[in-house]
């Protein structure tokens, strides 16, 4: 589904020039539960921003089932964005002003979906990841887990082909951690495609397959 | 879509309240002051737009000594042009009041308006009974406005009424007109024809080149060009110099509708509206929106910053840049409507008063009508867009990395903009400051400054018959001074305050090349200038034998004593009182000295102010016995406190000399009073709108300090953790405040020094510029900006450190 061909990226600042991605080759196939390791610095993140057409690449080529996708304009990206990609942050991201309810639907309104199609959604989602119950309490009444649950309910709902997690498990315990990978692998069993940042060795471990990343190279992948 | 943008926009409203709160009432103060001083510009242009046709006034103006203009001219004036065909159609009115017997009641009709058939060609007459041609059909018809007919008649269904005038002519209603509107210059009470002013007086006044009796109104097939109006100019002035060689003169067309806001002639039918004190409200308006909208797009960036993260999540979850922008212009919208229906509900509220105050009937139903409503709506969005544009702007460009970062818009650009703002503001409110400080110090100044007579325990009352006045004054004198509180009894055609005045040619016998060509000539009574307490600097004043005197001898050739004022002295070219005393002067009607009479010269007075301190003083002199207008002002000194009977008094003495009505009585200090009050209003309202600005902008400051405060908040508690005083906190965050108002400062100060002295030029007597001013306008600024961080540090102070150092606020 994804292909990567070489892809670079640096940053300059003052002089300074940081290699972040060095000529990265990947694969990925829909249906991939992919876990992104690696120290500190190593370009993790910047490889699910280039994923996630948030930063422009250097070199290399973007392929995205055949389209390449580095050749296509801001707006275009940002059309190919909407109906593709979905996101996961370590800190969440939810709006603050809008209910769990507003925020899952959030996706759908900007794809001009109905809006009984968009209730329809968003209740099955909310069901699904068992808030339902919390549909229309605000992101501040939420404990961290339950949260992440509402983030990961707003990046399904717009039924994206693949979802990029940055360390989705980075601010929350333990055990909430844990039950956030079992609904992650869950997802991906029902058809999802993920690639997901994580520093940790077991959660990383819930993933299909594992990859390796130091100064910018890709190490290694381990299925 | 669009519901989802208004919850969000009121979820955000309501997230924020305090500072969207003070947001709002600096933007609906602004608008509420813009909105009702656009009624009130729209009405002062509205003025006499709703007539049949296109036309203009005739207006005179004597080019020698004053360049004096009237908007008067003489009766023959009019149908010369016509036979020249010149003009297409005129009109002429000669207002006078109209003493009328009903039955036991005598009554005055002020202001009847004695017309040309040809004043429903030219005017919009309303009538409410009968028709307004019977008029013309026979002498001794008269239209009367309601108001007038319930005076008379204490009914407005007066149609065919009779009543008979002071000498026995008979006159009957034949029509009742609607109230004049306030849009419109003109002003009478009654509407009767040039016949039925033949009828009461004959045509000496109609049949005349002289005397400057009648407002006349002309029409064209196509408007005039300059030639037109040179050559009409001219056309006019040829019979003039026929009679009157030397004459120096032109005449000028004026356009009706421009005459509220132009005409300043002498002898306008009405106190019109001010061209000064329009654009003055045109720039307090652009002032006032523009401070308004700086200070709104000030908050609501800043207040953006705080949406930063939420730009970043919508647009990963599929937002477009025109989306985002649509959303927060959207808002923005909706904050300005909401600004907006405040601003017109309080402008309802408001109009009346500030109508009121304006001397003028203002009322929210103004702006009802289409096109009215049309320019607000297109107000509304203009304001609405750029007050919207650059928060929506600079949000919607965020950078979605940075945007989720919370980097939000601390960039450099968005801190210069916002400062620039502030700037501008400040700049403004200081220099307005420093202004309208001097304002008030000159206005103060004004109202102390010496006129060259007294005006206080004088009483006046005007309208006076002078042919009456000249055969019964003494007689009036006499009963008047019979009541202990009347100290001392004149009269003048003209007196201080009074707008009228008749020209005449002046020079010395012995050195005729010194001469005054159309000197302004007073007809006094025995005793004015002690009454007035004008300075007698020689010689002495006017008394009953030189009334008599003059009285008989005029006519017959005889030498008439005269009283010079200083100016009239420097004139001749005397450098001294003295030098002028028991010297004789030629006194003549016409430029070439024709039928000239010999006048002494018995005593020389100060100069004194003849209206208002804006006319300058004038070469002036004063005859007695000699009456040269129909009507004569009585003057009055009573003693202090005896001002609130003074009335009854006149009122008993007035009954044994007169069967004529009681003339009204006035105070002339409140006279006085009255001619400078645009200027008083100016001051008040100029002073107004800074407070209104300094208002907006103090709750630009507070916003924007307390927000900077609220987004720095953990920073502040690790400063505070490790050691800073509450002093240097407040330093810190005004600091960036501090140099904007310092700079502001220094910029207000050249630019309210430049306002200031532009504006003191115009006066003839200036006050000093005072440095105080300059001083402490700035500081007030600066001790403003650090109370208000002050305050807002009490956010501060809310929260214990742990809380903020954990950053959970
Ligand atoms: N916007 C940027 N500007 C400059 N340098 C950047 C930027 N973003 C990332 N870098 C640099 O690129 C390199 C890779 O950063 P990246 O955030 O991808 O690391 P990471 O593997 O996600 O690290 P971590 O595990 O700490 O999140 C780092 O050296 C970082 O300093
Ligand atoms: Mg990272």
């Amino acid at each position: 589904m994804i292909i990567l061909e070489k892809v670079s990226k640096s940053f300059t600042t003052e002089h300074i020039e940081t290699q972040a991605l060095n000529a990265i080759d990947l694969e990925i196939d829909a249906g991939d539960f992919i876990a992104v390791t690696g120290p500190s610095g190593s370009g993790k993140s910047t490889l699910l921003n280039v994923l996630g057409l948030l930063e422009p690449i250097n070199s290399g080529n973007y392929w995205f089932e055949g389209k390449n996708l580095n050749a296509l304009s801001p707006n275009r990206q940002q059309l190919f964005r909407k109906k593709n990609i979905g996101f996961i942050f370590q800190n969440f991201n939810l709006i603050d002003e809008l209910s769990v309810f507003e925020n899952i639907e959030l996706p759908l309104i900007y794809q001009g979906r109905e809006r009984k199609a968009r209730h329809h959604r968003v209740d099955e989602l909310m069901e699904r990841l068992g808030i339902a119950h919390r549909s229309s309490h605000m992101p501040q009444q939420l404990s961290g887990g339950q949260q992440q649950r509402v983030a990961i309910a707003r990046a399904l709902s717009g039924q994206p082909k693949i979802i990029l997690a940055d360390e989705p498990t980075g601010n929350l315990d333990s055990s909430i951690g844990k039950e956030v990978m079992l609904l992650l692998r869950e997802l991906n069993a029902q058809g999802a495609t993920i690639l997901m940042v994580t520093h940790s060795k077991e959660h990383a471990n819930y993933a299909g397959r594992l990859i390796q990343m130091k100064d910018g190279f890709h190490l290694q992948t381990q299925n | 879509m669009w519901f989802h943008y208004l919850l969000t926009a009121l979820r955000h409203f309501k997230s924020q309240l305090r500072y969207q709160l003070l947001n709002l009432t600096g933007l609906a103060i602004g608008l509420t002051s813009s909105l009702m001083i656009l009624t009130f510009l729209m009405q002062e242009i509205s003025y006499d737009k709703q007539h049949p046709a296109i036309s203009y006034r005739l207006d005179i103006q004597f080019n020698s000594l004053d360049n004096s203009r009237l908007a008067q001219v003489a009766g023959n004036m009019a149908p010369y042009l016509l036979q020249k065909q010149l003009i297409t159609n005129a009109l002429r009115i000669h207002r006078q009041s109209l003493t009328v017997h009903n039955r036991q009641l005598v009554n005055t009709l002020e202001q009847v308006a004695y017309t040309d058939p040809s004043l429903v060609d030219f005017f919009k007459i309303t009538v409410q009974q009968g028709s307004i041609e019977s008029v013309y059909q026979k002498p001794g018809s008269i239209a009367l406005t309601a108001s007038s007919a319930i005076n008379l008649f204490g009914t407005a269904e007066a149609l065919q009424q009779t009543f008979q005038d002071h000498d026995g002519n008979i006159w009957t209603v034949v029509a009742i007109l609607d109230e004049l509107p306030q849009e419109t210059h003109l002003q009478f009470s009654a509407i009767a024809s040039i016949d039925s002013l033949v009828m009461i007086e004959g045509n000496g006044r109609l049949d005349s080149w002289m005397r400057n009796d009648f407002y006349t109104y002309v029409q064209f097939t196509k408007s005039p060009k300059d030639s037109d109006r040179k050559l009409i100019s001219d056309t006019l002035a040829q019979p003039l110099k026929n009679i009157v060689p030397q004459l120096e003169l032109e005449f000028h067309l004026l356009k009706t509708s421009d005459i509220h806001l132009n005409g300043s002639s002498i002898g306008e039918m009405k106190f019109n509206g001010s061209k000064v004190q329009f654009y003055l409200f045109v720039a307090i308006a652009i002032i006032v929106l523009f401070v308004a909208l700086f200070n709104y797009i000030n908050f609501a960036t800043a207040l953006a910053s705080k949406r930063a993260l939420e730009v970043g999540v919508r647009q990963i979850s599929g937002a477009s840049k025109t989306q985002l922008m649509w959303q927060f212009l959207l808002e923005s919208a909706l904050f300005t409507l909401f600004a907006s229906a405040i601003a017109f509900l309080l402008s309802a509220l408001l109009l009346p008063y500030f109508g009121h105050y304006l001397q003028r009937e203002l009322t929210i139903y103004q702006l009802l009508t289409p096109t009215y409503l049309a320019l607000l709506f297109t107000g509304y969005l203009i304001i609405s867009v750029t007050a919207g544009f650059y928060p929506a702007l600079t949000l919607s460009n965020l950078a979605i990395l940075s945007a989720l970062r919370g980097a939000g818009l601390r960039g450099r650009s968005g801190r210069w903009f916002q400062q620039t703002l502030l700037f501008l503001q400040l700049v403004v409110s200081i220099a307005l400051l420093i202004w309208v400080g001097h304002i008030a110090l000159q206005l103060k100044m004004l109202q102390q400054i010496p006129v060259g007579y007294s005006s206080s325990n004088r009483l006046v009352a005007m309208h006076i018959d002078n042919e009456f006045l000249q055969q019964r004054f003494a007689h009036l004198q006499f009963e008047l001074k019979q009541h202990s509180n009347i100290i001392s009894v004149s009269a003048a055609d003209a007196i201080p305050t009074e707008d009228k005045a008749l020209f005449m040619q002046v020079r010395r016998q012995l050195r005729p090349e010194l001469k005054l060509p159309n000197v302004m000539v007073n007809n006094i009574y025995p005793d004015f200038i002690s009454t007035l307490n004008i300075p007698l600097l020689s010689g002495r004043e006017l008394n009953i034998e030189d009334m008599t005197l003059t009285k008989n001898g005029y006519q017959r050739g005889q030498e008439f004593p005269v009283v010079l004022n200083m100016l009239a002295v420097q004139a001749l070219g005397w450098s001294s009182a003295e030098q002028a005393l028991g010297k004789r002067l030629d006194f003549s009607e016409h430029p070439d000295f024709s039928y000239a009479r010999s006048a002494l010269i018995v005593g020389i007075v100060d100069n004194y102010y003849l209206t208002s301190i804006h006319q300058p003083m004038r070469p002036q002199v004063l005859v007695t016995g000699m009456p040269m207008l129909s009507d004569a002002s009585i003057i009055l000194h009573v003693e202090n406190d005896a001002e609130r009977f003074a009335k009854s008094l006149f009122e008993q003495s007035w009954k044994r000399v007169s069967d004529k009505d009681l003339p009204a009585i006035e105070l002339l200090s409140s006279r006085f009073r009255q001619l400078h009050q645009n200027d008083q209003l100016n001051g008040e309202l100029t002073a107004l709108a800074t407070a209104m600005t300094v208002m907006i902008v103090s709750f630009g400051l507070m916003g924007c300090a307390s927000y900077s405060t609220q987004r720095r908040l953990s920073e502040l508690a690790i400063r505070k953790v490790l050691g800073a005083s509450m002093t240097k906190l407040v330093l810190l965050l005004s600091r960036q405040f501090l140099f904007t108002v310092t700079f502001a400062s220094l910029v207000a100060i050249i630019i309210a020094w430049w306002l200031t002295t532009n504006w003191l030029s115009s006066f003839s007597m200036q006050v000093p510029l005072n440095y105080w001013l300059f001083t402490m306008a700035p500081l007030s600024a600066i001790g403003l900006v650090l109370g208000i961080t002050f305050l807002s540090l009490s956010l501060f102070r809310q929260y214990s450190l742990s809380t903020l150092l954990k950053r959970e606020v």
